[in-house]
């Protein structure tokens, strides 16, 4: 890729910042530390623009670099020990008073869906059902063979559906 | 940009799925506008600067020259990111990973090796993580030096120093440099400083240290945009 064809980082931010930020949540980065993800995501971007040859496209060679921030993010030693004392909160109450009640409730049966799945499974289900990535680019963006994310996605289903149900069965 | 042989996806399936609403809300969950505003604002600089890394070919003090131009709005971005450092005195912090990073480079060369005028901080293994020092980049300096006035060079005027120097004054950049190491251990340039101790030692001729400089680098950042200046500074 020439200069003249390789977008600024002002269009990438543009064109994706809303997705990156979407995806980082979606992985399990909390709300705190998302903006501080995000930054870190530009200025890698940023210092790697001029070397990316376009050999991937650009949207699944941006997303390689969010899911390996957010990856070495949740490695971090601090982070590992909020995440484990971090359980997902269950609502309990009746019903949602507002629309703003009834969107945090959703946002959270979103994450105790996704905090069912481990990270591999995790990062499959978010690029493939949220991004709306194709399997082809999820195994390209995981760097792994097309099958193996397409078992993940399978697994993930399933854990996933298991979850919901037992959250269901649950409710009175 | 779903093909054929791809499943339907959950929120789009039929029958449909009982997962379809939380992945339809999943996807609605994007940042308001006024984050978004927030986070533009402060990687502003970043965002309207060229990239790091000219082309292969290109004379390394001029690559040099352009990781510094970025310098200073990576840290001015950076730093405004970074939250408040927490207040003093409470149990000590986890590492982070950028702690890890510095543990996998090579130790700087000591006072004796390479006394440094005017810097006032030792090496300190128990720094504060990086979101402290760079909300308070003077914090490290202040904590051993009470005589000396409050004020520390930030981590992008340090840096700046140190690359001016290298043509007419490597061990001066060296200095500048293990000074950078000394106060932001953690810092957001870390890369950037490691391009230009490499660089210093070896126009001191001191192509051992260059070299084991070199090796960690590679090994704490893989993949940098800036191996390729490392490999040119440190040949094998």
């Amino acid at each position: 890729m020439n200069d003249e064809s390789r977008p600024s980082l002002r269009q990438i931010f543009d064109d994706h910042a809303r997705y990156i930020w979407r995806t980082l949540r979606h992985l399990g980065v909390p709300e705190a530390d998302t903006p501080d993800l995000c930054q870190e995501v530009f200025v890698t971007v940023h210092r790697k623009l001029a070397s990316f040859e376009g050999r991937s496209q650009l949207r699944t060679w941006l997303y390689g670099i969010c899911i390996r921030v957010a990856s070495e993010h949740r490695r971090r030693p601090h982070v590992r020990r909020e995440i484990a004392l971090a359980e997902p909160t269950r609502e309990t109450d009746a019903e949602p008073a507002t629309a703003l009640d009834s969107s945090l409730e959703q946002r959270r049966a979103v994450e105790r869906m996704l905090s069912v799945l481990d990270e591999d499974k995790r990062e499959v289900v978010v690029l493939y059902e949220i991004e709306g990535f194709s399997m082809k680019e999820v195994a390209e963006i995981l760097g792994c063979p097309l099958q193996t994310a397409y078992s993940r996605l399978h697994a993930a289903r399933a854990l996933m559906l298991s979850a919901f149900n037992a959250e269901q069965d649950a409710t009175p | 940009m779903s093909q054929t042989d791809d499943p339907e996806r959950l929120a789009e399936a039929t029958p449909r799925s009982p997962l379809a609403g939380l992945f339809v809300s999943a996807a609605q969950d994007l940042p308001s506008d006024e984050q978004l505003a927030r986070l533009a604002a402060q990687l502003g600089p970043v965002l309207n600067s060229p990239p790091v890394g000219p082309p292969a070919g290109t004379p390394l003090m001029v690559k040099l020259g352009v990781t510094a131009g970025a310098l200073a709005v990576l840290v001015g971005a950076g730093l405004a990111l970074r939250r408040p450092a927490p207040p003093p005195a409470v149990a000590p912090t986890a590492p982070t990973a950028p702690a890890q990073v510095a543990k996998a480079l090579p130790p700087a060369p000591t006072p004796a090796a390479a006394p440094a005028p005017g810097s006032a901080a030792s090496p300190d293994e128990h720094s504060p993580p990086a979101s402290s020092e760079l909300a308070v980049p003077g914090a490290a300096n202040a904590k051993s030096s009470s005589s000396t006035p409050a004020k520390a060079p930030s981590e992008a005027a340090l840096l700046e120093q140190a690359r001016r120097a290298l043509n007419t004054a490597p061990s001066h950049a060296l200095q500048l440099a293990n000074q950078h190491r000394t106060l932001f251990p953690h810092g957001v340039l870390s890369q950037e400083r490691e391009v230009i101790a490499i660089e210093a030692l070896r126009r001191l001729h001191r192509g051992s240290e260059a070299d084991q400089r070199a090796s960690g680098f590679t090994k704490a950042f893989p993949g940098s945009a800036h191996q390729r200046m490392v490999d040119e500074a440190a040949p094998k």
